[in-house]
Parts: C-alpha cells; sequence; structure tokens
C-alpha cells in the first residue's frame, strides 16, 4: 500500500510544471482524489510560482525561472487568472552567478539521447534507414542550437498572447541572431491549415517554419536564425505546408 | 526571491526549463538526458519545494 501511494505522490513537481502525459496525469489526479497530504503538497508548490509572479511583476529579476514558473502558473491551468497582458521582457544572464548551464558534459549526452529517439520513432514509423539518419543528425543540430540560445549570455525572454487564443513564448539571443519559440494553448485549427511562424523587418519578411502539431497543448520549440536589427517576430495561419509569404493578417506580433 | 533561486541546483532548474520550454515530459526528458525517469520527477519536485520553503522562510 505504502510502496503503492509512493510512486505517484513523487509526480507533484512534474504535475505542478504539467510535465505529464494525458496518461500519468489522469493516473496522478485519481491518486490525488485519495491522497490529501498530495492535495495540500500541489496547493504548496502552487504558491511558491504565486509568490515567484507576484515579486517578478514588483522588481524583474534578471533569472528566467522565474519567468518559467510563472508562465507555468499563468499559462497552464488557469489562463483568465493573469490580470494584465502577459507580455514581458526579461533577461535572465546579466548576473553570471545565477546563469543556467547545460555544461559541455550534458550536451552530447542530450543529442545522444535524443538521436536515439529519433530513431526509435523513424522505426516505429517505418521510415527508411537513410530518412532516418538524416533526422538524427538534424536533431542533434537542433537540440544544440535550442541549447545554444538557451544558454546565450544575453538571452531575453518574451511571452505575449496570441490573438486566437494561447500563448507564445520567444527566448531571443542578440549574440547569435537566433531565438527559440514555442506555444502553449493554441486554438485547433481546421483541416489544411497550420501556424507560420515569420521573421518581419526592414529586410523584409521571411518565413521562419511551420509549428509542429502541439503535443499536451504545447509546440516543441523552432529555432529561428539570421535574426536581423529591427526584426519582429510573426505567426500567421496559413494553408497547409506554408507560403513564402503572409496572406493573412498576424494573430501575434512580438517586438524583439 | 533571487536568493531562493540560487538555491536551485542547476540540475533542478535544467528539468524545469526543459520541461516547460521543450513541452517535454518528464519520460521524454529522462530520455533526452539519459537519466532514470524517477530523477527527472525528484528534480522538479525537489526544486519546487526548495523554492517554497525558502520563500516561506523569508516572509
Amino acid at each position: 500500500m505504502r510502496r503503492h501511494q509512493a510512486e505517484p505522490h513523487t509526480l507533484s513537481g512534474a504535475y505542478v510544471l504539467d510535465a505529464l502525459s494525458d496518461s500519468d496525469r489522469a493516473l496522478f489526479e485519481r491518486h490525488l482524489d485519495r491522497c490529501p497530504a498530495c492535495a495540500r503538497e500541489i496547493a504548496e508548490l502552487r504558491e511558491a510560482t504565486t509568490g515567484l509572479a507576484r515579486a517578478s511583476s514588483v522588481a524583474p529579476p534578471p533569472e528566467l525561472i522565474q519567468r518559467v514558473l510563472k508562465s507555468a502558473g499563468q499559462v497552464r491551468q488557469l489562463p483568465p487568472a493573469i490580470g494584465g497582458p502577459a507580455a514581458g521582457r526579461i533577461g535572465w544572464a546579466t548576473h553570471g552567478r545565477t546563469r543556467r548551464r547545460l555544461g559541455s558534459r550534458t550536451l552530447p549526452r542530450l543529442a545522444g539521447a535524443l538521436a536515439v529517439v529519433l530513431l526509435a520513432v523513424g522505426v516505429v514509423l517505418g521510415a527508411v534507414a537513410w530518412r532516418a539518419e538524416d533526422e538524427v543528425s538534424a536533431g542533434q543540430e537542433r537540440a544544440q542550437q535550442i541549447a545554444g540560445v538557451l544558454n546565450a549570455p544575453d538571452a531575453v525572454m518574451h511571452t505575449d498572447r496570441i490573438r486566437t487564443g494561447g500563448y507564445a513564448t520567444v527566448i531571443m539571443s542578440g549574440r547569435d541572431h537566433a531565438l527559440v519559440f514555442t506555444t502553449a494553448g493554441l486554438a485547433w485549427l481546421p483541416a489544411g491549415r497550420c501556424y507560420q511562424l515569420w521573421l518581419m523587418g526592414p529586410a523584409g519578411d521571411r518565413s521562419a517554419g511551420m509549428l509542429p502539431s502541439p503535443h499536451n497543448g504545447m509546440t516543441s520549440p523552432v529555432v529561428a536564425s539570421g535574426i536581423r536589427a529591427r526584426d519582429r517576430v510573426a505567426l500567421t495561419i496559413e494553408p497547409e505546408g506554408g507560403t513564402s509569404h503572409p496572406t493573412h493578417a498576424p494573430i501575434l506580433v512580438m517586438t524583439l | 526571491v533571487r536568493r531562493c533561486l540560487s538555491f536551485l541546483t542547476p540540475v533542478q532548474r535544467e528539468s524545469v526549463i526543459l520541461a516547460y520550454y521543450g513541452g517535454y515530459t518528464f519520460r521524454e526528458l529522462a530520455l533526452l538526458l539519459g537519466i532514470p525517469e524517477g530523477t527527472v520527477k525528484t528534480r522538479m519536485r525537489d526544486g519546487l519545494i526548495r523554492l517554497r520553503d525558502c520563500m516561506g522562510a523569508d516572509q
């Protein structure tokens, strides 16, 4: 009995961060009904995230984690309780002491593990060997790009509401001329339509790629490189496959 | 608050950040990082508990 309960109990942190699959979440919520201690813990962990949101609205501290936790409270569970525009801009790396690092040890492991995942996916989908290899190397490159932007000393984060629903988060590095774009809670689109990301600025409108299908309500990170001065990030709804220029009014425009 | 955040270990922050921005579940993260699933769960939970305890003590 004790052993049976110990396992779901440890999911509380992942639950508050919404890092559970649907089936894991259902399992944990069933456990929650029978576990007052878990319910208390969830409430306490949420208090911590609320405290962070309050603190950072008074004096924005240069720490990404605060924004992460604040967004976790805002975007996932209680989108209507935000109280004001979610637009924000917080750099987190001005204090080297608190800067998060993936480190040289983690990166190869991350890329290697990602390769394993992509290989497994390739096998499941019945992809031919050469195709799987392509995907592995693309996956490794992408993982390194993401880690590079997250670890850039000048990285800043922006969060904004998308007109048709949901939130977009951009982590941008001027040094790398690159950004990482993710969303949560995007509105469902009918067949034949998809979300397309754009860089818009004096250099013209350039497609930054299509957003992948949401997983657990979130789209996995899209890396856009080649950012130029005074570029803005925009999102439009386009026909499947995308277009070379936006054909609809943007549902999101973020100034970098 | 910044002082409290410094009590999170780098690996705790890593798990939280990758879970959130990457949209990964803890199981996917365990695969990505090459560490046991239980370790990822623990890092997320311990990170948030540390934060809460530190903030509670400050009030």
